[in-house]
């Protein structure tokens, strides 16, 4: 059986824990980070997305009109 | 590809369960924690993992007090950090910085700039629309440029033949602006009426409140939350309290102040971009250019040979990366970028909270509910939430925590040394002291009674034992103008682990050993705890071992956030020493007569198991090598079980509180801390002074005053953004718990976070309390609060 992979948030939303290989602990770790999580936006660099809202993991998701899927 | 990006279906679960399973044997490892007797416990491993480690006290390297590896070239002023970099022909730059609040920018002209004798490059940061479409148009109308939304937001760079001239060439960059209504006061964000940071409804499906995001972490004005937990039922909880206290807390903005500030240098040419870079994580900063600029990772290289601190600040490329590299490409030179003062106190910062808890207990302590909501302000960003402590501290059947953010037109905030722990023990640890006085309890017994942690219960007997805890006053009785008291707090911090996490170790003919491993030490020590352990592997004193890391021409290595490096790459490296060596056996044994098997190292020599007095020395043995190396290389294996681990301590203040003129003068700290195995108590003690440091800092001192008429941070230096100073060090005493887990082939943990910086300011205002029966409810404790706290003076108006 193969392992299936959902978009859900947008390709160039980052935080801290978005580099690094967490494996089990991945779960765990977006849970503890919590509302503590800081994000910025790789297209801007910033704290505001390509349409000037903020970027944060709840509105960075697809229907945002700035949303870009990954490229495998 | 990020953590936050995917989720993972269903089928992954049944396709884990059908992987066929690697062959594993049985270990028995020593496990738990010295005071309270060790013990044996049996785990599966990898067949390939190094034998169990017996505790420290067997040890010859690994827990023994190690001198720091680089301090000689600390010292001697040979470490060369990214600030101290010189490449031939290299360029300086300077980043030029929004000068008003909120507003767009209606034009930039750089003519002036440009004009400038000895200027190489300008470059202007654009809008990057592709397919988004601005929220709302009207307010914010599409610009070639990006929308201003806190003094000192990066607007441009400019590179010259020194910085001298590069300052002076960005003060001659021309902005001019349309400004629009801003706000820098958290309560004032919070008004219906306040002018929005981000305006515009949401256009993401299930828009909630009054222009937000989807319904899980809804937004109105500018407040994004709450983010909620509830755990039980909360009335349930509170009705079956015997007493309940209620309580309001509030913490400033803390800014990083790392010694170095943030910068790049990069060198950007056609084959390849090497960067040197103040970051916590090579790997993040090669994979953000390698995404940003369109590179193969192959063509990206990041190099941190020692680094001037970052708290949780410095990941990926940031603006001033992105910046550096982009004035290099256009100078074909050289380019480095490092922020001034100034813009190293605007770039992140801890966010502020406003806390209000309620808790409920039974008569003999046992907690019945808890209640957190907290609002914080991360300026234009998130991360504002303080639930930490009072989630995951004590149990508790009823939980309720809200978590809100609210945006101001401030500098952003970023992780920072135990994100929201901090600010969540200052209101949590004080809230249980009052659960205490309301009980009729001493703090540290109501602790033993609800805390379930093994490793606290010994760093609470340590406390018991090591201060003066048993002869604490009654709260409020010390009698004078000057009040001693003593306070406690304890922490919590969570163990992760990074798979990304490999090496390399070497052994040449002449009997040298070399680590290679892109890991980067932020200035905690990591080379040093590489070297013990692969120093224990060979029988070799660390000093020999030479190490080497911060470059991602090595095998990829952890970034360095959440104390996560010393418990990822510690294993690595013992396994990475242990193949090695038992290639190198395996290499030599037919030359030395015997086989492999036969051979092992004891007391820094290499003995056979079947004829102890036949010894060599590891380079008598790497001379038989048949060829001129020999080297393996280890990735992270995954825990050994599924254990879910926390870490953390229990700090003790003694303080004095002049109740005339508002000091408060902390005397003493002393600290029981555990991190799984130590590796290097000096350095574990080390990291555990400079959190005490940071946290009585944070409690006493520092704090970012925003200018609300003019909407800038007032005190973006060092000489009015104060910090704790030789004079306020108090004496401080560390001890530190073993704690044995099982997990790995080091069993090692990291001690940034739970090292003090969460606890201090806690337990300096429980020992507030103690010394003049007032508890501080907001920090930092400057003479005006206390004052004010103490009733000598009228409350000022504050946020």
């Amino acid at each position: 059986m193969s392992t299936q992979l959902v978009q859900i948030r947008c390709a160039s939303l980052r935080s801290k824990s978005s580099y690094g290989a967490f494996g089990e602990f991945h779960d765990e770790l977006l849970d503890l980070a919590g509302a503590t999580t800081t994000y910025w936006c790789l297209k801007t660099m910033g704290k505001a997305g390509p349409d000037d809202h903020y970027v944060h993991s709840s509105v960075c998701q697809e229907g945002r009109s700035c949303w870009e899927s990954c490229e495998f | 590809m990020t953590p936050e990006t995917f989720l993972l279906e269903e089928q992954q679960a049944a396709a884990a369960q059908e992987k066929p399973q690697e062959p594993k044997r049985t270990e028995n490892f020593v496990f738990g924690i010295p005071q309270n007797g060790l013990q044996q416990k049996q785990r599966e491993v990898p067949v390939d993992e190094p034998p169990p480690l017996p505790a420290n006290s067997e040890l010859t390297y690994i827990g023994k007090p190690t001198q720091r590896y680089d301090g000689p070239a600390k010292a001697l002023g040979k470490a060369k950090y990214t600030a101290d970099v010189q490449l031939p022909g290299m360029l300086y730059a300077r980043m030029v910085d929004a000068k008003i609040p909120h507003g767009r920018i209606v034009a930039i002209d750089t003519t002036e700039a440009e004009k400038l004798p000895g200027i190489r490059a300008v470059h202007v940061i654009e809008h990057v629309y592709g397919i988004a479409e601005l929220r709302d148009p009207k307010q914010e109308p599409p610009s070639r440029y990006p929308t201003i939304r806190y003094v000192g937001q990066p607007i441009a760079g400019v590179a010259a033949v020194s910085q001298q001239i590069a300052d002076d060439a960005a003060k001659l960059v021309k902005v001019q602006y349309d400004a629009i209504p801003f706000v820098v006061d958290r309560s004032a964000a919070r008004a219906d009426d306040a002018p929005m940071v981000f305006p515009g409804p949401a256009d993401a499906a299930g828009s909630a409140g009054g222009g937000g995001g989807p319904t899980d972490v809804p937004q109105k004005g500018n407040v994004h939350g709450p983010k909620r937990r509830l755990i039980g039922n909360m009335d349930k909880g509170f009705a079956d309290a015997d007493v309940v206290v209620e309580s309001e807390y509030f913490t400033q903005v803390q800014t990083h102040s790392a010694l170095e500030t943030h910068g790049f240098v990069v060198d950007w040419k056609p084959d390849e971009v090497t960067i040197y870079a103040s970051t916590q994580g090579t790997a993040s900063v090669r994979d953000e250019f390698a995404d940003v600029f369109k590179l193969p990772k192959s063509k990206v290289r990041v190099i941190t040979e020692y680094m001037g601190g970052g708290f949780g600040a410095k990941f990926g490329a940031g603006n001033e990366g992105v910046v550096a590299a982009n004035l290099s490409r256009k100078a074909n030179a050289p380019v480095k970028l490092m922020l001034d003062r100034r813009q190293e106190h605007i770039v992140s910062n801890r966010p502020d909270s406003h806390q209000k808890l309620k808790m409920g207990a039974k008569s003999d302590g046992t907690l019945t509910a808890i209640q957190l909501t907290s609002y914080g302000t991360a300026g234009v960003g998130t991360g504002a939430g303080t639930a930490g402590p009072a989630t995951n501290l004590y149990k508790c059947p009823n939980l309720l925590t809200e978590e809100y953010d609210v945006f101001i037109n401030a500098g952003p905030g970023a992780a920072f040394r135990a994100p929201g722990h901090p600010q969540g023990c200052f209101a949590f640890e004080q809230a249980i002291d009052e659960l205490a006085v309301k009980l009729k309890m001493d703090p540290l017994a109501l602790r033993e009674k609800i805390d379930e942690s093994p490793a606290r219960k010994a760093e609470r007997q340590l406390i018991l034992e090591r201060t003066n805890w048993r002869n604490r006053k009654p709260d409020g009785s010390d009698t004078g103008p000057i009040k001693r008291g003593m306070g406690i707090a304890q922490s919590v911090w969570y163990r992760f682990i990074d798979m990304d996490s490999s090496c390399e170790v070497r052994v040449s003919r002449d009997g040298s050993v070399e680590l290679m491993s892109a890991v980067q030490d932020l200035g905690g020590g990591t080379k040093t705890i590489l070297a013990q352990v692969v120093a224990e592997e060979f029988g070799i004193p660390p000093a020999m071992v030479v190490i080497r890391i911060g470059d991602t021409r090595f095998p990829i290595g952890p970034n360095s956030g959440g104390s996560v490096t010393a418990g990822s790459i510690t294993p690595a490296v013992r396994n990475a020493a242990y193949q090695v060596k038992q290639k190198l056996f395996t290499a030599v044994a037919p030359s030395l007569g015997t086989t492999a098997d036969n051979l092992v190292v004891q007391n820094g020599r290499v003995v056979f198991r079947n004829d102890p007095s036949k010894t060599y020395s590891l380079k008598q043995v790497a001379a038989k090598l048949p060829t001129n190396e020999i080297s393996a290389r280890a990735t992270r294996v995954p825990e050994y079980s599924k254990a879910r681990l926390t870490y953390g301590g229990v700090d003790y203040v003694e303080l004095a509180v002049d109740t005339e003129t508002g000091r408060v003068h902390v005397e003493k700290v002393f600290g029981a801390h555990d991190c799984g195995r130590p590796i290097n108590p000096t350095g574990v003690i080390s990291q555990i002074n400079g959190g005490m440091l940071q946290g009585i800092s944070y409690a006493l001192f520092e704090q970012r005053i925003m200018d609300r008429n003019a909407g800038y941070m007032l005190n973006a230096n060092l000489e009015n953004y104060k910090i704790l100073g030789a004079r306020e060090v108090p004496e401080i005493e560390v001890v530190l718990v073993e704690n044995y887990i099982a997990q790995s082939s080091t069993d090692a943990a990291g001690i940034g976070e739970s090292a003090g910086i969460i606890t201090l300011a806690a337990a300096i205002g429980n020992a507030f309390y103690n010394a003049t029966g007032v508890r501080m409810r907001r920090i930092p404790m400057t003479p005006a609060g206390v004052l004010t706290a103490l009733g000598k003076v009228q409350e000022e108006v504050q946020a």
